[in-house]
């Protein structure tokens, strides 16, 4: 039972880490420069920054290209309230870029990738691009009309499935505005590129310096700080997954003893008629092997359903691979072993005439 | 014809600590088994007699004097040795039977070769033998539980048998038995000596059984205290 609950929350603790390590890994591979947004706003839907900051950013030294970029929310699709994706809490947001600028973008925005259709192109007017969640969810295909918030788009694209950007639209950047409600000359933030990406912290930092209403993060950064937290993450899940070995160890100890001790009889029996000390020790190394493998396979079905379940009712997904459930497996099999190792070594020594006496 | 020894003990000793005190189970015993003979030990409750059996039966080591099998001395023997011995040369019948209940008839009667390179079929082609031998041809599928105490005996009777053993040492046989039952299971042990030629070493107190024995020792407070041999010699 315990080398179950081991197994499950091995199972478990692995997924996690293993979810929020590729989600995180897509978002900050996606993001590609120095994010800078307004001072203390809570993200960048509630950053507003003038437009006359392309011009200033793009003169600090070592800058190549400030991409502007709006995010928006949409409450009606098709005339009917918008069926938001889980990701975002329910919410269906729109981004808008530009697409002349975005000629100079190196890589993608976001990384997003395009499944069917094309990418946003210059002289681009009420087109959109749709998530892989609101073009299933809509039934949209490409040259399909989409309707937000009472404006016909066109839909020209749809992107690649993705956990983060499912759920989001791709607009021409006067689209998104509008739809965002914001005025001609207001951005929600800036990309910034460097000549030298070995520059973008040392960018940031003039940045902040600079423009005391201003925040940048450098992407590698904060790659780097997720990273680090991501570690620290592994470390708990290797301590939690010590203990649990342990716990089960202990418990198998127990378990194969009381068993081997209730037997004390027949045991002593086998060995008066002449089962020798090694031959008891494989019984209950191998009884304990099958604990191990029977409690191995029942922990990795309940922890993979527990898992599934998991994943159908939050927004982000955990990750199961195969090599998470057999390492998992083998952690029983082990426990099983380990644990079997003290009881079958006590009992293959016990005195046949004592055993046989006992009642 | 002059029989082979099988058995010898020579002033066998052995001694317990029980907390602080000594208690000499054996005083030095003396003890001659030839091949082929239907022996019995008896004697009062704490007399020894289990004791002795144990020791002779390689389950037990004595504090004092030597025991030998076969002409080999088995106080000198490792853990290893003493199981093969008991594995290839003895058998043992207990009082209360000592079957495994998770095993049917056929698997307990298997029980002492099943780690042994024995191939299994033939290994339960020759429990079958055996159980047939004991009448018990009938329900060879049964568990301890679903067999009468003189059937399980019986089972247990057959067991010893497996490793076709050179001698059965056995304590107590039909001390939970109703006479009759009783006696079946010793006219069957009497039966087996004769035509198989396996030495049988009984220990018991029941002393109705005892005229059928070839020798008998009577063990008293650790010591033998009276043999007595078939034809009535009788030594003090």
């Amino acid at each position: 039972m315990a080398l179950i609950i081991g197994v499950v929350t091995i199972i478990s603790m692995v997924s996690v880490t293993a979810g929020i390590r590729s989600m995180v890994t897509d978002a900050i591979s996606g993001m590609n420069g120095i994010m800078v947004w307004e001072k203390d706003a809570l993200d960048q839907p509630w950053s507003y920054l003038s437009t006359d900051y392309e011009q200033k950013l793009e003169s600090i030294s070592g800058v190549r290209v400030a991409l502007p970029e709006v995010f928006g929310f949409i409450t009606e699709i098709d005339g009917d309230t918008a069926r938001g994706s889980e990701m975002m809490m329910g919410m269906t947001g729109v981004m808008g870029i530009d697409p002349v600028k975005e000629q100079e973008r190196e890589g993608t925005f976001y990384g997003m990738e395009m499944d069917k259709g094309r990418w946003l192109k210059p002289g681009d007017k009420s087109v959109v691009i749709l998530g892989n969640e609101i073009a299933d969810n809509y039934k949209k295909r490409i040259g399909s009309t989409i309707e937000l918030d009472g404006k016909k788009l066109k839909v020209i694209g749809i992107l690649k499935e993705s956990q983060m950007f499912g759920g989001y639209m791709l607009a021409p950047i006067d689209v998104a505005r509008e739809l965002a409600d914001l005025d001609s000359d207001i951005v929600n933030d800036y990309t910034i590129q460097a000549y030298n990406p070995q520059d973008q912290g040392k960018i940031a930092k003039i940045i902040e310096f600079k423009y005391d209403d201003l925040q940048a993060m450098n992407s590698q950064s904060a790659g780097e700080e997720m990273s680090d937290l991501l570690n620290t993450f592994d470390m708990v899940f290797l301590v939690i997954s010590l203990i649990a070995l342990l716990t089960a160890g202990v418990v198998i100890i127990n378990t194969m003893l009381m068993s081997v001790m209730d037997r004390q009889k027949e045991i002593g029996v086998l060995k008066a008629v002449g089962w020798t000390n090694d031959d008891i020790l494989k019984l209950v190394l191998i009884e304990s092997l099958l604990l191990g493998i029977i409690g191995g396979i029942i922990g990795c079905i309940i922890g993979s359903v527990i898992v599934t379940i998991i994943n159908s009712a939050i927004p982000f997904s955990l990750t199961l691979t195969p090599t998470n459930i057999l390492g998992a497996f083998i952690f029983a099999v082990s426990a099983g072993l380990f644990g079997g190792l003290y009881p079958a070594w006590r009992i293959s020594r016990i005195n046949p005439i004592d055993a046989i006496r006992m009642e | 014809m002059a029989k082979k020894k099988m058995l010898e003990a020579r002033e066998v000793k052995r001694e317990y600590i029980m907390g602080k005190t000594v208690v000499r189970a054996l005083r030095g015993v003396d003890i001659d088994i030839e091949q082929g003979e239907f022996v019995f030990i008896i004697g009062p409750s704490g007399s020894g007699k289990s004791t002795i059996m144990h020791i002779l039966g390689a389950l037990d080591h004595q504090t004092a004097g030597s025991v030998t099998l076969d002409g080999k001395e088995m106080a000198r023997m490792s853990d290893w040795q003493l199981s093969m011995i008991r594995r290839n040369k003895i058998g043992f019948i207990f009082q209360n039977f000592n079957l495994v209940p998770s095993l049917n008839a056929i698997e307990n009667v298997m029980l002492p070769l099943m780690t042994s390179d024995m191939n299994k079929t033939v290994l339960e082609a020759r429990a079958i033998k055996l159980l047939k031998l004991v009448g018990l041809g009938h329900r060879i599928h049964h568990r301890p539980t679903e067999l009468s105490g003189g059937e399980r005996q019986r089972v247990a009777v057959a067991r010893s048998l497996i490793n076709e053993p050179e001698i059965i040492l056995a304590d107590e046989p039909t001390g939970e038995l109703d006479t009759k039952t009783g006696t079946g299971i010793m006219q069957l042990m009497r039966k087996l000596c004769k035509e198989k030629g396996t030495t049988f070493v009984i220990v018991t107190h029941d002393t109705e059984y005892i005229q059928k024995g070839d020798k008998i020792f009577h063990i008293r407070d650790g010591l033998i205290n009276q043999e007595i041999y078939k034809g009535g010699k009788v030594i003090e």
